[in-house]
């Protein structure tokens, strides 16, 4: 466990040699090569950080969080993504545990926030739906009380890690009477009651990471709804809120660019190519700036934190979150170019090849992966058109 | 090469269009990546038969007659409907042989390849070549090196290299099946199948005399160049109708997308890039089949550099514009991205060609704009 109340230079450099000391060579060689980290790498990294007290950042200390300043968070972030390693599951540490600390009863606090922690619970988000993305609030998942137990009825849709997960935080319909808004409600629902099932949803980068998750008839005790029914719309603006910040991650844009400058530098042994060298570098050098205007941007949006109980302006947050996927967008699509016509193989790599293909090869074989898939970043967690809106209706309507 | 006339290349548009509508149905399209060839012998015999594979052969041979702008023309059709077949490296070899093949070679070879009944692929590398150089022995060529990506390769019963003599690239014709020549298969990013191509000792065939085949390798890959070109500018022309399509219908805060005027600007914006990708593609086009020689190269660098950029801004924004939708491996949206990604990496990539054109800046030339009023001019 790393105290708070040193030098920020002091807590980075404690953050680096705890992530030296004890990250698994094979998880750190897996994403500096530019391949995800898989379910076992992720629970394997998020139970040695919760040993040492570190798995819950943002959480109050009296629930286990190590009492970190916003900007100590943020180095520890970064430091994470610049290792590379995974970082704490996100919706675990980052949202529902939050969440449950902020708006849950003594009850539920006691019953899921330790699970959440430890990561015996892996909670997957359950909010769009085919008809409701951008527009979450026309949500129609319906849950009907029946004595003691919701009765869930509906259908989710891009739900992250619900194939690894245990546990659903659910947006449900429980009143069609007034605004949209202003008939959902919270639920915690545990995966394995019968009713729902989870299919596959296969991305472009030909990869499993989102599921569709199918509720009939699922029985769900009121002990598991977070806060009151029918304000559930306020909770997920608050959790919502806290995934657009976190949303931003500089440290992988940069992790992003190191990889593109690595890539470079061994394409220039086998294929000197000085003109291109010079346009990439240029390239570089343009989205480094960037990355550090980013960096200040997250530094001065944490300043809020520290005085503002609603944190930093929401537009500014979005500011974040369009600059985070412009970047990183920017940072793969290096990658790919670089890696130029070798690039086009698909390669699906086993773990021999991982053992013997060179780093280049192996590099190489994951850029138009990494590229695809974050294509999503634009248009997740509030597509980039939503943010510009955000940001002009404040500007404008204030 | 003479173009086909107005009326008989609308014709030839509308019957392959037709074709590609019944035939590449997405979920079709599906089958035939899984099959062992990786693409259908049935559409390519239907290809054959309506004189697809033809086009720019002349008559005497066995072909459509047409020239390099009735192959780009086609290849947008068939990038339209992210065909998979090996039409492309056919059509090239068929271009090689009809410019640059002697009597005996056209003879023997043109009317099969029109016909359908000759797959060809071509190893013709780029700039910097192919990596497989041509030795001459005792009255015999033979060709050594490994030739990346070739596509359809393990398809093809012929291959056309472009190979290192020593003094230069010339081209050869090898059969695939030769002794020598072996080929690793595998699947690239658009699903089409692709393969290095390892050559030991393999005997080769010049195309024509080799002695004069050494512009020639530079006339093909510009002709390449130009067919991926229109490759890509049928993907971009169909993710555009697909995403005018989806955000007429698809509802959000009570309003169709398309009554957002983000969207609407950016559906213009990808307007915008795909007419942009058209015009400088048929400048580059009308320079090759004008013969114009160094601008001819000129103007294929400008396409390749144009439409790389507005390929990838049409293709991602298609994507954006679907929303989650767009992000899935059943969408065909995403395809679109897919088959530019392969398209922007053949017969030079985007940034050779930026070089290319930046050593014309540095001849003190006047650029790709002059040479077309010099031509409007004649």
């Amino acid at each position: 466990m790393i105290e708070t109340g040193k030098s920020l230079d002091e807590f980075r450099g404690a953050v680096r040699r705890f992530i030296d000391e004890n990250l698994p060579a094979d998880i750190r060689r897996k994403l500096q090569l530019g391949f995800p980290a898989d379910r076992d790498d992720i629970q394997r990294w998020h139970q040695i950080l919760h040993r040492h007290g570190m798995s819950t950042p943002a959480w109050p200390e009296e629930y286990g969080g190590p009492g970190w300043t916003p900007e100590e968070r943020s180095v520890f972030y970064e430091e994470l993504f610049t290792a590379p390693a995974p970082e704490p599951q996100n919706f675990n540490s980052n949202m529902v545990g939050p969440l449950i600390a902020q708006f849950g009863t003594d009850e539920q606090k006691a019953r899921f926030l330790p699970k959440i922690a430890s990561l015996e619970y892996w909670f997957c988000l359950g909010m769009s739906e085919p008809g409701a993305g951008s527009d979450l609030a026309s949500l129609r998942t319906a849950a009907i009380l029946d004595g003691d137990e919701y009765i869930v009825n509906g259908q989710k849709v891009w739900t992250s890690t619900a194939h690894h997960a245990n546990w659903v935080y659910c947006l449900v319909r429980t009143s069609s009477v007034g605004k949209k808004q202003a008939g959902i409600t919270v639920l915690l629902i545990e995966l394995d009651t019968p009713g729902i099932e989870i299919r596959p949803i296969i991305s472009i980068d030909r990869r499993h990471h989102f599921n569709e998750v199918f509720f009939d008839n699922v029985r769900v005790p009121v002990a598991n709804r977070i806060g009151l029914e029918n304000e559930g719309w306020a909770y997920a603006r608050y959790l919502n809120g806290r995934e657009r910040t976190g949303i931003a991650r500089v440290g992988l844009a940069k992790e992003k660019l190191d990889f593109a400058r690595r890539l470079l530098e061994e394409r220039r042994k086998t294929h000197p190519a000085p003109f291109e060298e010079h346009e990439y570098r240029k390239r570089f050098a343009l989205l480094d700036a960037e990355l550090a205007a980013l960096d200040m941007t997250q530094l001065r949006s944490l300043e809020y934190e520290a005085s503002d109980p609603l944190g930093a302006p929401v537009e500014l947050a979005s500011m974040l979150k369009i600059g985070g996927a412009e970047t990183v967008q920017e940072a793969s699509r290096l990658a790919m170019e670089i890696a130029g016509q070798a690039g086009l193989r698909i390669r699906e790599v086993d773990e021999q090849q991982m053992a013997s293909l060179s780093d280049e090869e192996l590099a190489v074989s994951s850029v138009v992966n990494g590229y695809s898939l974050y294509r999503a970043v634009s248009i997740y967690g509030g597509a980039n058109e939503i943010q510009r809106d955000i940001i002009a209706r404040k500007l404008l309507e204030g | 090469m003479v173009a086909l006339q107005a009326d008989e290349r609308q014709l030839f548009v509308d019957t392959l269009g037709r074709l590609l509508r019944e035939q590449y149905e997405f979920s079709k399209r599906r089958t035939y990546l899984a099959s062992s060839d990786g693409w259908s012998r049935d559409v390519w015999a239907q290809y054959a038969g309506i004189g697809l594979l033809g086009l720019g052969i002349d008559e005497e041979h066995g072909g459509a007659g047409g020239s390099v702008s009735d192959i780009a023309t086609a290849m947008q059709e068939l990038g339209r409907a992210l065909a998979v077949e090996p039409v492309l490296g056919t059509m090239i070899a068929g271009q090689a042989l009809q410019l640059f093949g002697s009597q005996q070679q056209k003879t023997d070879l043109l009317p099969r390849l029109a016909a359908g009944e000759l797959v060809f692929a071509v190893a013709l590398g780029d700039a910097g070549g192919s990596g497989v150089t041509a030795e001459l022995r005792d009255g015999a060529w033979t060709l050594s090196g490994t030739a990346a990506c070739v596509i359809h390769a393990a398809s093809a019963e012929q291959l056309l290299v472009a190979a290192n003599t020593g003094t230069g690239a010339a081209l050869f014709l090898a059969a695939a099946g030769a002794n020598g020549v072996s080929i690793s298969e595998y699947a690239v990013q658009d699903g089409s199948r692709a393969s290095d191509v390892a050559f030991a000792n393999v005997a080769g065939e010049p195309l024509g005399n080799v002695e004069e085949t050494r512009s020639s390798c530079d006339s093909l890959h510009q002709i390449g160049a130009v067919a991926v070109c229109a490759s890509s500018i049928g993907a971009m022309a169909a993710a555009l109708d697909q995403t005018i399509a989806y955000t007429k219908t698809r509802r959000v805060f009570g309003k169709a997308l398309v009554e957002f005027q983000a969207v609407r600007h950016r559906i213009a914006d990808m307007y915008i890039a795909r007419e942009k990708s058209m015009s400088i593609t048929l400048a580059a086009v009308n320079a090759l089949d004008a013969d114009n020689g160094g601008g001819a190269g000129r103007a294929v660098s400008a396409a390749k550099v144009l439409v790389s950029k507005n390929a990838w801004f049409v293709t991602e924004q298609a994507i954006q514009l679907h929303g989650g939708i767009g992000m899935t491996e059943e969408c065909a949206v995403g395809h679109f991205m897919r088959r530019h990604m392969v398209n922007d990496q053949l017969f030079g990539s985007p940034m050779q060609h930026l070089e290319i054109l930046t050593r014309f800046e540095d001849l003190a030339g006047q650029g790709v704009s002059a040479d077309m009023r010099e031509r409007r001019r004649q």
